[in-house]
């Protein structure tokens, strides 16, 4: 029903093995997404669980099931977010560059398409959320270092 | 045709207004509906009467249409069963429902928050969690939307409104009093309402304005009640899943979905996508739930129940709700004589015979005085201009 495109950059203070390795094991990210629940299957490539997001206008238990792929330099998170109110699904790319020694560039695209009661918001407040969750798993990627 | 009022809409809000002006007195009205009574939102309704929201206003129409419901043959003078079956409420935000539940109860709703043993005297398999609460609304339940409708199209006729079915309204426009062109005819009232749901701001944009009303389908569907299941015999809204019970005649249940800024949280920074702004939908192509929406009810069911294994859905509609930025109504005479109500976020239906008696006494004297109408008053939005 709508589609959500966003992208970024983020610097890690660590270097580009480090933070592929990190950004390559599914149990690292699941360390570090907020409200996660009720794992039902956790690899190293895959997650399947539920979440509980309280962020602003988005509120409630989802289903979530993700799959991590290495496609050349770029890592890959295929990813299905759904209940009640809608699904957003989508495909994350990011791009990793070592800057210095210790620092770590990631771009990040997503393409997101959002189904639904959740596509009623505007996409402005989709991309946001995002981003925003994006963003806390690379920080908190920043804290596991 | 010349009419002191004319009323296009006639569901639960128009024919509650006419109702309503004809109680106290008002002659010479006429109800104009395009298809048949309740044919729109009214008949497609859950039509849960509840009083747990978050804005204070809505939350006093809510408790007063609750008491209006249960009093509903002395004030209107025809039978309606009003199944005050409780409404459970689970969530898992905490202290938001608690500091809600505080508020409601200065305004005198009833709540109790359950405990492991008071819930299971209500529901022994319902399963909640430890980081949730469970409130119960005990006044709460449901009525028969058609039939409370027509209930107040009938209380209405008997005190001489006409209510014309099957015309479509074309046009409106001042003249020295109000124009409504038809398919059929010309009408000229001297007060015009447009309580038409979903098609109020098509109505009135003719006239130039542009609402800021969005309409989102909303999907419900109906399964079959489990053999030997013996839950959910009350209103259930599951905040944490997002989705909403009730009990339906023959052995059915009602499942549909609960948007956040419908009930249980702020509005603010809600902004509606523009594609489902009402000039980009249109409103004669119905929806049906698709397959994704019904499987995420079931396992929002199969969340709170371990009994709960087949469930068989036995249909599905995804009616049209027309909602506001705030998801709040839009009650107000917007130019000379011309009223309008729509709007309704979700909570029309229950809203209804307050609703109705607002708008009346907006018609007759220029001010709602049995509840302040301004909170619903259109200029809260500052964008909105003609």
């Amino acid at each position: 029903m709508g589609k959500v495109n966003i992208e970024g950059n983020y610097f890690v203070s660590s270097s580009k093995e480090k933070v592929t390795e990190l950004l390559s094991n599914m149990q690292m990210i699941s360390k570090c997404l907020k409200g996660l629940e009720e794992i039902k299957e956790l690899k190293e490539n895959s997650l399947s669980s539920k979440i509980k997001i309280s962020e602003g206008l988005v509120r409630g238990i989802f289903n979530l099931e993700a799959n991590l792929k290495k496609d050349l330099d770029n890592l890959l998170i295929d990813f299905k977010l759904y209940g009640t109110l809608g699904r957003a699904e989508g495909l994350i790319t990011l791009k990793l560059t070592q800057v210095e020694k210790n620092s770590t560039n990631i771009s990040y695209k997503a393409d997101l398409e959002v189904k639904g009661l959740g596509a009623t918001l505007a996409k402005k407040q989709i991309s946001e959320l995002a981003e925003k969750i994006l963003k806390e798993i690379l920080d908190c990627f920043n804290n596991l270092k | 045709m010349n009419k002191n009022i004319l009323i296009i809409g006639g569901g639960a809000w128009g024919l509650s207004t006419a109702f309503h002006l004809a109680n106290q007195g008002v002659k010479d009205i006429l109800v104009l509906e395009r298809n048949y009574i309740a044919s729109g939102q009214s008949g497609h309704t859950s039509a849960i009467v509840r009083q747990l929201y978050t804005n204070e206003t809505t939350a006093k129409i809510a408790r007063m249409s609750l008491e209006f419901f249960r009093k509903f043959k002395e004030n209107v003078g025809y039978d309606l069963d009003f199944n005050q079956v409780g409404l459970v409420v689970v969530s898992f935000e905490k202290d938001s429902m608690l500091s809600t539940i505080e508020r409601l109860k200065n305004l005198g709703i009833r709540y109790e928050v359950l405990n492991n043993e008071s819930l299971k005297s209500i529901d022994k398999n319902l399963k909640v969690r430890d980081d949730e609460i469970a409130i119960y609304e005990p006044e709460a339940g449901y009525v028969d939307p058609i039939e409370t409708t027509w209930n107040f199209a009938k209380a209405a006729m008997d005190k001489g409104v006409q209510i014309i079915e099957g015309e479509k309204v074309v046009s409106i426009g001042k003249k020295e009093g109000w124009v409504v062109k038809t398919t059929n005819r010309e009408y000229n009232a001297s007060k015009l309402v447009v309580a038409a749901g979903i098609e109020t701001p098509k109505i009135v944009s003719n006239l130039g304005l542009n609402l800021p009303v969005y309409l989102i389908p909303f999907p419900i569907c109906y399964i079959k009640r489990p053999y030997n299941f013996s839950s959910l015999n009350y209103v259930f809204f599951d905040f944490s899943v997002n989705y909403y019970t009730r009990p339906e005649e023959p052995n059915q249940i009602i499942v549909g979905a609960v948007h956040p800024q419908m009930s249980y949280s702020s509005a603010e920074g809600y902004v509606p996508d523009e594609i489902f702004h009402w000039s980009k939908v249109d409103t004669e192509v119905s929806h049906r739930a698709d397959y994704e929406t019904l499987k995420a009810y079931l396992e929002g069911l199969r969340f709170r129940f371990d009994n709960l294994k087949e469930i068989k859905v036995v249909r599905d509609l995804m009616p049209y709700v027309d909602i506001t930025p705030d998801w709040e109504p839009i009650i107000d005479e917007i130019e000379e004589d011309l009223y309008i109500a729509c709007g309704s976020s979700g909570h029309g239906f229950k809203l209804s015979p307050m609703i109705g008696r607002m708008i009346s006494e907006l018609v007759i004297y220029k001010k709602s005085k049995v509840i302040d109408a301004k909170p619903y008053s259109i200029k809260r939005y500052r964008k909105w201009e003609k």
